[in-house]
């Protein structure tokens, strides 16, 4: 009985020293960051160390909202960016779509060529894709050249410099360069279904359309759903370089997102603790999110990922 | 199921080898200019001209700079790095804000340690001092040969200034660019800001009195017309503006301010102050600002601002100033990317052309320095050698070589004693003529110092000749300068040179440079600043680029009502203090003349 007693406690110890490195490893990267919250509650602008800079309470929380113009400019962001990541959210199906009209293609080069073509730009950086939007569509660009040699403008046109669509063409520019690095899970995905479901759907006699909507799409549906509450979850995180690079006066009030918006006051203004307050909020807004949606997936089709 | 796995590695295979093309090509481009840059370093290893009086250059020394002025960021390479290594065994690492972005300041201060040798602004000055990351130089100065003698007049009382953090008046900084004429005088043949722009359009259609900007607006319009393209086909653009200098409002229209005698002083935002002490908010409808903003509004009306005015940045607009492709300029130095001597003895070149009713404001000689101060690190590895190095940047010598470059490729001496250009000097630095192999070889602007700052100016005068540093006011090249371009505009409009003609008409103040510590912002105020800032510099923008004066306007009141729920009242309150200050300093400079 003794005997017993230690082994089962020696195995204990062993299991928990085996995910100890990776406890540490969370420590370190993801919990001891946290502590940099305390500069939210300070009064802190380098040089002067944390340590001599006053304790301020929740001031630059109060700050956010003080008065009408501060909340106009905070909902503005909210706005930007729930607007810019409800539209890649509302299209979240594209990669998917893609990666099984790619699979569908029969010849095998063309295939390869336009799956290395799409996936190319991924690899790209934003501060090269902007040098690149910039010599197609600044006014003496590729674009505005050609359309004033075949006539059919006399002024150029300002696309860069214009408010107007600001988040249209700011998912059109991220499809263009993450759809094909997005399809590869899914092609993946699709890999992995069992031949014998298409076998089967064969021998009954399907279309190739009907292959599609009754054995790919329904195996797809998993992956689908998870890689979405990812998506939500990152919500309010989508990114700053792409913004970052395309902002200028005249879109500023469009594309600022959240992540850009702590970036130009941190970086920009050197106001540190207003923009730590506001990642705060960002955290604790996300995280509500991620669990809303899984708690509605659980709801839903009775599958959860946390 | 196998033979679909094969195709995925395959085509990985594929997309590999294109990234991998794709990366070496880009790879490829980047490194030629990188070749360049490294290949006098290694020349350096065998050098010719290494007798020179090195001491305690026994050690290799390496000192980081962190350089507010720099435009570089790196090892200086070049005939200076050569130089520098040969005289003192010392390897400039530059560290440039300008280059890496403002949190670089952020991040090193944060850390503790900002450099060996640092180049800030004064409002940054006073906090590092109180963060104890700047060494005190009392002493070491008293040692040195050539700095020593500007401590008194210098250096005592800009150290001074900074009273809250300095109550025993040691000595911290050394401020930048200081001039040794007088506090009061203005050496310069051309005002700071003012109306520029190419005299033989200019003359092309028929050189029109100016009585007002509309005037110059309508003169551009018609040279545009008459000369819209450069002689190679390139577009000519009447105005164009850049937005990466921008800080707490639309640096072009800042600048224009002065030709009606409004001045914003560096470290405020938000107001402008005139030459008898007048302080008006930029969000003032009678501001020279807003007028500023108008006529640039009114510009593009006409056609004549540069459509890529919004995206493009200075890089961008000095390849234009250099094809002359620019109209009207305004920086007194913006002239010297296209004017040269060859192009003068064909009339060709930009040059002052004044408007009847502007009244410019033009800040003396910078006596006292210009925003900037020169320090050392607290964690410095070798103080004592930096020190060396900084009394040698301001001998005689020292100078030479950062203002006028190389004796023999630069310049020469004459049969009376003083210095003349050579003919490559002349150009040395727009064509970045390539330096001899025993210099250290490369091209000549490119090795050129990049710390791009210094302590004593180029209007102090050498012992040696008795005329400035700057090559432009030598004896032999105001002679060499009489071109049919300096001629013609002298006979044209009766005078010496630009300032000579302003101060005949009336037409400028000269107000006491001051340079001195302003007080740094609370937090609170830093924030509302940097948010108006923002707001202000975007506002300002679309107001230039409104559809229709309607627009205009509506944007002006939108701004003026939102700016104050920033917190206007605060920041201007802050502002007007520090102008306060300056207006004071103005006075009791001019007391003491």
């Amino acid at each position: 009985m003794q005997a017993r007693k230690i082994s089962v406690k020696t195995t204990e110890i062993t299991k928990f020293l085996y995910i100890l490195p990776f406890m540490i490893l969370l420590g370190v990267f993801a919990y001891y960051p946290l502590y940099g919250w305390v500069y939210a509650f300070f009064d802190y602008t380098p040089p002067i160390p944390l340590s001599q800079s006053p304790f301020v309470g929740l001031k630059w929380f109060h700050s956010l909202v003080e008065n009408k113009v501060k909340i106009d400019q905070t909902l503005q962001v909210l706005k930007n960016t729930f607007g810019m990541s409800g539209l890649s959210l509302l299209f979240s199906w594209l990669p998917m779509m893609f990666a099984i009209f790619l699979t569908e293609i029969k010849a095998v080069r063309f295939r390869k060529f336009i799956q290395t073509v799409t996936t190319l730009p991924n690899f790209i950086s934003w501060v090269l894709v902007y040098s690149l939007a910039f010599s197609m569509f600044s006014s003496e660009g590729i674009v505005n050249g050609l359309l004033k040699q075949i006539g059919l403008i006399h002024s150029p046109l300002l696309l860069l410099q214009n408010a107007d669509h600001v988040w249209i063409m700011m998912w059109m520019w991220l499809t263009w360069k993450t759809l094909g690095w997005s399809a590869i899970l899914y092609i993946a995905a699709i890999m992995s279904i069992d031949d014998s479901l298409y076998e089967a759907a064969y021998v009954d006699g399907a279309t190739r359309m009907q292959v599609i909507w009754y054995v790919v799409i329904p195996s797809m549906i998993p992956t689908y759903f998870v890689l979405t509450m990812l998506q939500v979850a990152s919500f309010l995180n989508n990114g700053l370089e792409q913004y970052f690079v395309f902002q200028n006066a005249f879109n500023k009030d469009s594309i600022q997102v959240l992540d850009l918006y702590v970036y130009n006051l941190a970086m920009g203004g050197g106001s540190y603790s207003v923009s730590v307050a506001i990642s705060m909020l960002k955290s604790l807004i996300s995280v509500v999110l991620l669990f809303s949606v899984n708690g509605m997936s659980k709801l839903l089709r009775g599958e959860s990922i946390v | 199921m196998l033979k679909r796995s094969k195709t995925v590695k395959k085509s990985m295979l594929v997309l590999f080898g294109s990234l991998f093309v794709l990366s070496a090509a880009l790879t490829g481009c980047g490194g030629s200019s990188d070749n360049t840059a490294s290949s006098p370093a290694t020349g350096s290893a065998n050098g010719g001209a290494s007798s020179q009086t090195g001491t305690g250059s026994s050690k290799p020394l390496t000192i980081t700079v962190f350089d507010n002025a720099a435009n570089y960021q790196g090892e200086q390479t070049g005939w200076y790095g050569k130089l520098l290594k040969d005289k003192f065994n010392i390897t400039l690492n530059i560290l440039s804000p300008s280059v890496a972005g403002d949190q670089l300041y952020k991040t090193r201060t944060a850390a503790g340690d900002l450099g060996d040798l640092v180049i800030v602004d004064n409002n940054q000055f006073s906090d590092l001092i109180k963060a104890g990351m700047i060494m005190d130089l009392t002493d070491k100065i008293k040692n040195t040969k050539y700095l020593s003698q500007y401590v008194d007049k210098h250096f005592k009382p800009f150290n001074a200034a900074f009273k809250d953090v300095n109550p025993d008046g040691k000595i911290y900084g050394l401020p930048t660019f200081e001039a040794d004429t007088s506090p009061t005088t203005f050496s310069e043949t051309l005002p700071y800001s003012s109306p520029i722009m190419p005299w033989d359009y200019y003359k092309g259609v028929g050189a029109p009195k100016l009585n007002n900007l509309d005037d110059l607006l309508n003169v551009l319009k018609a040279m545009h017309e008459k000369y819209p393209k450069t002689p190679d086909g390139k577009p000519i653009f009447p105005i164009t503006l850049w937005k990466d200098w921008d800080n707490g409002d639309m640096e072009n229209a800042r600048w224009l301010s002065n030709w009606y005698g409004y001045d914003q002083p560096d470290g405020t935002t938000t107001i402008q102050l005139d030459a008898k002490g007048n302080i008006v908010p930029l969000i003032d409808d009678k501001s020279m600002y807003k007028n500023m903003l108008e006529f640039y509004f009114k510009a593009n009306q006409m056609g004549l601002v540069d459509p890529d005015s919004p995206s493009q940045d200075w890089n961008k607009v000095s390849e234009k100033l250099t094809n002359k492709q620019v109209l009207l300029l305004w920086y007194s130095w913006e002239t010297g990317f296209y004017n040269t001597i060859e192009r003068g003895k064909k009339g060709d070149g930009n040059v002052a052309v004044p408007i009847a009713d502007t009244h410019i404001i033009q800040n003396s000689d910078a006596y006292y320095g210009n925003g900037r101060v020169f320090a050392i690190g607290s964690k410095a590895k070798d103080p004592g050698r930096i020190m060396e190095l900084l009394d040698w940047l301001n001998s005689p010598e020292g100078l030479r070589y950062y203002v006028d470059g190389i004796e023999g490729f630069n310049y020469e001496k004459t049969s009376d004693g003083k210095f003349q250009l050579t003919e490559t000097g002349q150009t040395a630095f727009q064509n970045n003529t390539p330096v001899p192999a025993q210099y250290g070889g490369g091209g000549y602007q490119d090795g050129q110092s990049k710390i791009n700052s210094m302590i004593m100016s180029d209007f102090v005068k050498d012992p040696e000749t008795g005329e400035f540093y700057n090559s432009n006011y030598w004896s032999s090249t105001i002679e060499a300068n009489k071109t049919a371009l300096t001629t013609d505009w002298q006979k044209f409009y009766g005078a010496e040179n630009a300032t000579d003609y302003y101060q005949k008409h009336n037409m400028i103040d000269i107000v006491p440079n001051i340079n001195t510590d302003l007080g740094t912002d609370s937090s609170d105020i830093k924030n509302e600043r940097s948010q108006i800032s923002d707001y202000v510099k975007n506002a300002s923008w679309n107001m230039v680029f409104a559809k229709n004066q309607d627009e205009f306007n509506k944007l002006w009141d939108k701004m003026k009502k939102d700016v104050v729920g920033l917190g206007w009242n605060d920041v201007v309150a802050a502002d007007t203090a520090k102008a306060q200050k300056i207006v004071q300093m103005r006075a009791d400079a001019l007391a003491n003349k």
